[in-house]
C-alpha cells in the first residue's frame, strides 16, 4: 500500500480546517450563547426602552434576554416561585415583596456584583437572607421620583394653589389592571408624609404606627377632600378612568416622575406636592421615590453578567437613574427632567421610599382596594382603617423608608 | 488496459459518482421538506388551537358574567371556562409545544386570568353599584389584556407554521437538481445498458436494470410523498388560519390530525434515502464490475 502524498495530507488538512472555520463561524455570529428570562411591570414605551437598552447587552454577550412584562406581576412571580420555574431576574416596584422573598431565601445576594456606594442608601439597603446574615439584595434600575404635582407651566404658585381646591381641576383616574388603586394610595401616602412628617411615615409604612392613628384618618379626610370623595358621579368616572389619561394643561396632576412625558409637549412643569396639599408642615420638603429593583431568582453566569450591566451607568435604562455617576439630563427643554435627575441623586434632600412599596403585598393590596371604597363611602373611613390596621399586625422585617438619598 | 474495459471503469465511476450525488441530494432535499411535517403536526398545530381554545374560553367566561346589566355573578359557566383557559394555556405550554419565551409569555397570561377571575369575583360579591361596575371594568380591561398576549402568540406560532408549511427557492433548487441527476443517473444506466449489451450480446444487464428501476420508483415514490406532505400542510395551514368560534375548534384540529396523518410516516423515509443510495451503488457494482474483472483476467493471461 503506498503512503498517502504529501499534497493529499495537505488537502485534507485545509478542508478541515475550513470546516472548522465554517462551524466557529456560524457558532459566533448566529445564536445565542445563552438566555436570561427577565420579569418586570414594564409595558408599551417603557418596555421598548429597557429592551432597547439590554441589546447591546445581548449583542456583546450573545445571552438572549426574554422579556415579560404585566401589571399582574406579583401574582406572576409568586405563582412561578411557587413551581419553582421562578424568572432569573425579577425587577420589582419597590422593596417590600423583596423584603420578604429574601428573608425567605428565595434571593441571590448581589454583594460583589456592582458597587452599592454609588446609590445612596435608601436606594440599596442591607437586607436579612433565609439565613439571616444581612447583604443585598437588588440593584435599583430604574428611580422614579413622587410628591410631584404636574400643571401646564403658566399657573403662578397661587394658581395651582386655588386649582387644587377645586376637585374638578385634578386628573385622578384609579385604574391600572391588576394594581387598580395605587394613584389613590400615593395621595394619601403623600399627605401624611407632608403632614406628619418623615419619621410618622415611616413608623406607619413600618407598621409601627396604626392605621387607626388621627394623623393617618386626616390624611385620608385631606385626600377625601381634594378630589371629591363621596360625590358618586364624579368618582364613578374617576374609578374607572386610566390612572395615565390625558390630562388637559389647565388642570393638575399627582402623579411621579413617568409622566414627564405627557407634560413634556405640553411645556408642563411641576411643583412640589407641600405647596397644594392642605395643612402640610411648614418647609416640608421630603420626597416619596420609588423605583424599579432588579433581585437575582437564579444565580446564572448569563443573569449576574445581566445585573452587571443594568449597574453600569453607561447603560441607558427607562426614565430615571439614582446612579450617581450617570449622566444627567441636558438641554434647555429638559429643566424638569434635570430636577428630577437632581431630587433623586442629591444628598441633600430627604427621600422615602413609597410606603405601599414597602408593605407586604396582602396589606399593599389591601389598601389599593381601600382607597377604591373610600372614594365611594368617604363616611366608612373608619371601617376601612380598621381593617387594614387588623391586617398590619403581624411582625414584618423594617425597612430603612426614609433616607439621605 | 484496454478500450473496452477502459469504457467500462469510466462508466462505472460516473455511475457511482451520480449516485453518491443523487442520494445526497434527495436526501437533503427530501428533510428539506419532512423535517417541518411532525413539527406542525405535533407543536405548532396543537399550540395554537390551544391558544385559539384558551381565548375562546376567556371570552366566554366574561359573557357568562356581563350579561345584559344584571348584577355580574360568578356563575358555574364562568368557572367552567377559566378552567378550560387554564387547561389549553397548559397543554400550550407543554415542553413540545412552546419554547422557553412562548413558555415565560404564557406563565404571565396564567398569572393575568388569575387577577382577572379575582376582579369578576370581587364584582359579583359587591353591593355597591359603583364599586361592581369598577370592578368589573378592571376585569374587563384584565380580558382585553389576556387576549391580545393570546393574540400575539397566536401570530408568532402562525408565522412558524407558515414558514414550516413554505417551499422557498432552495426547496425548489434542490428538486430541481434531484430531477435533473435522476434523468442523468437514469440516462447514464441506460446508456450503461445499451453498450454492455452491444459489447457483450447479451439481451439484459439483469443488476443493471434493477438499479434503473429502484432510482426512477425510489424518487417517484419519495416526490410523490413531498407532493402530499406538501399540500397536507398547505390544507393544514389553511385550517388553522382565520378566527374560529369554540365550536369549530375540534372540527379544525381533526382536520388538521386527518391531513397530517401520515406525516410521522413520511418523515421516516428519509434514512431509507440513503440505504436506496447504498443499494443503488451495489447493483451498480453488481452489474459492471464482474465485466471489468473479465477484461482485467483476460489482459493479465
Amino acid at each position: 500500500m503506498s503512503r498517502p502524498r504529501t499534497r493529499t495530507l495537505v488537502a485534507v488538512a485545509v478542508c478541515l480546517v475550513l470546516l472548522a472555520a465554517v462551524v466557529a463561524a456560524v457558532r459566533l455570529t448566529g445564536g445565542w450563547t445563552g438566555s436570561v428570562t427577565v420579569l418586570a411591570n414594564w409595558s408599551g414605551a417603557e418596555r421598548e426602552q429597557f429592551e432597547r437598552a439590554v441589546r447591546p447587552f445581548e449583542e456583546e454577550h450573545r445571552i438572549d434576554i426574554v422579556y415579560q412584562g404585566s401589571s399582574a406581576l406579583s401574582q406572576v412571580l409568586a405563582a412561578d416561585l411557587a413551581a419553582g420555574t421562578q424568572p432569573d431576574v425579577a425587577l420589582l416596584p419597590g422593596p417590600g415583596e423583596l423584603t420578604a422573598y429574601a428573608a425567605e431565601g428565595r434571593l441571590e445576594p448581589l454583594d460583589g456584583l456592582f458597587e452599592a456606594g454609588d446609590y445612596g442608601g435608601v436606594w440599596v439597603p442591607k437586607v436579612a437572607g433565609g439565613d439571616g446574615r444581612k447583604r443585598t439584595y437588588w440593584l435599583p434600575v430604574k428611580a422614579g421620583l413622587k410628591s410631584m404635582v404636574w400643571h401646564g407651566g403658566e399657573l403662578s404658585g397661587a394658581g395651582i394653589g386655588r386649582a387644587a381646591g377645586e376637585p374638578g381641576r385634578w386628573c385622578v383616574g384609579m385604574e391600572s389592571g391588576a394594581t387598580s388603586g395605587w394613584p389613590g394610595t400615593d395621595w394619601v401616602e403623600d399627605i401624611l408624609l407632608q403632614q406628619a412628617g418623615p419619621e410618622v411615615y415611616a413608623q406607619w409604612a413600618n407598621g409601627r404606627l396604626p392605621w387607626t392613628d388621627p394623623r393617618v384618618r386626616k390624611a385620608w379626610r385631606t385626600w377625601g377632600d381634594l378630589v371629591g370623595a363621596g360625590d358618586r358621579s364624579r368618582v364613578d368616572r374617576l374609578l374607572q378612568d386610566d390612572f395615565a389619561r390625558d390630562c388637559s394643561r389647565r388642570n393638575l396632576e399627582h402623579l411621579g416622575s413617568f409622566r414627564d412625558s405627557h407634560w413634556k409637549p405640553l411645556a408642563g412643569d411641576f411643583v412640589h406636592s407641600a405647596e397644594v396639599i392642605p395643612g402640610a408642615r411648614e418647609g416640608a420638603a421630603h420626597w416619596e421615590v420609588s423605583g424599579d429593583l432588579a433581585a437575582l431568582l437564579n444565580a446564572t453566569d448569563e443573569a449576574k453578567k445581566l445585573i452587571r450591566f443594568l449597574a453600569d451607568p453607561e447603560t441607558r435604562l427607562p426614565d430615571f437613574t439614582a446612579h450617581r455617576r450617570a449622566a444627567a439630563p441636558d438641554g434647555p427643554e429638559d429643566a424638569p427632567r434635570r430636577r428630577i435627575g437632581s431630587i433623586l441623586r442629591g444628598a441633600e434632600r430627604r427621600l422615602c421610599w413609597d410606603a405601599s412599596d414597602t408593605m407586604p403585598p396582602a396589606l399593599r393590596d389591601a389598601f389599593h382596594q381601600a382607597v377604591l371604597r373610600f372614594l365611594v363611602a368617604p363616611g366608612e373611613l373608619d371601617a376601612r382603617l380598621r381593617e387594614l390596621e387588623d391586617m398590619s399586625v403581624d411582625r414584618r422585617p423594617t425597612l430603612p423608608v426614609c433616607g439621605g438619598g | 488496459m484496454n478500450t473496452t474495459e477502459r469504457d467500462l471503469v469510466r462508466r462505472l465511476w460516473v455511475l457511482l459518482s451520480l449516485a453518491v450525488v443523487s442520494t445526497l441530494v434527495l436526501f437533503g432535499a427530501y428533510r428539506g421538506v419532512h423535517d417541518d411535517t411532525v413539527p406542525l403536526a405535533s407543536s405548532s398545530a396543537p399550540g395554537i388551537l390551544a391558544v385559539d381554545t384558551a381565548r375562546n374560553a376567556v371570552q366566554r367566561a366574561h359573557a357568562a358574567v356581563d350579561g345584559s346589566g344584571t348584577p355580574p355573578d360568578a356563575t358555574g359557566d364562568f368557572h367552567t371556562q377559566i378552567s378550560v383557559a387554564h387547561q389549553s394555556i397548559a397543554v400550550a405550554a407543554s415542553e413540545n409545544v412552546a419554547g422557553p419565551a412562548d413558555r415565560h409569555t404564557l406563565k404571565t397570561i396564567t398569572g393575568l386570568i388569575t387577577v382577572y377571575s379575582a376582579w369578576v369575583e370581587q364584582a359579583g360579591q359587591e353591593e355597591d353599584a359603583s364599586l361592581r361596575a369598577a370592578f368589573l371594568h378592571y376585569a374587563e380591561r384584565g380580558r382585553d389584556d389576556i387576549v391580545e398576549r393570546l393574540d400575539e402568540l397566536q401570530e408568532r406560532w402562525l408565522a412558524v407554521a407558515r414558514e414550516q408549511a413554505s417551499f422557498p427557492w432552495p426547496l425548489w433548487l434542490g428538486w430541481g437538481a434531484v430531477a435533473v441527476l435522476g434523468l442523468a443517473l437514469c440516462g447514464a444506466l441506460v446508456e450503461a445498458q445499451w453498450f454492455a449489451r452491444r459489447r457483450f450480446r447479451t439481451a439484459v444487464q439483469p443488476w443493471l436494470l434493477a438499479a434503473t428501476v429502484l432510482w426512477a420508483g425510489w424518487s417517484a415514490v419519495l416526490g410523490w410523498f413531498t407532493v402530499r406532505a406538501q399540500r397536507a400542510m398547505g390544507d393544514s395551514l389553511a385550517a388553522l388560519r382565520g378566527v374560529r368560534s369554540a365550536e369549530e375548534i375540534p372540527e379544525a384540529g381533526a382536520n388538521v390530525e386527518r391531513y397530517m396523518a401520515d406525516a410521522g410516516f413520511w418523515a421516516s423515509l428519509s434514512g431509507w434515502v440513503l440505504v436506496g443510495g447504498v443499494v443503488l451503488m451495489v447493483l451498480t457494482v453488481s452489474g459492471l464490475g464482474p465485466r471489468i474483472s473479465e477484461y482485467r483476467f483476460r489482459g493479465q493471461r
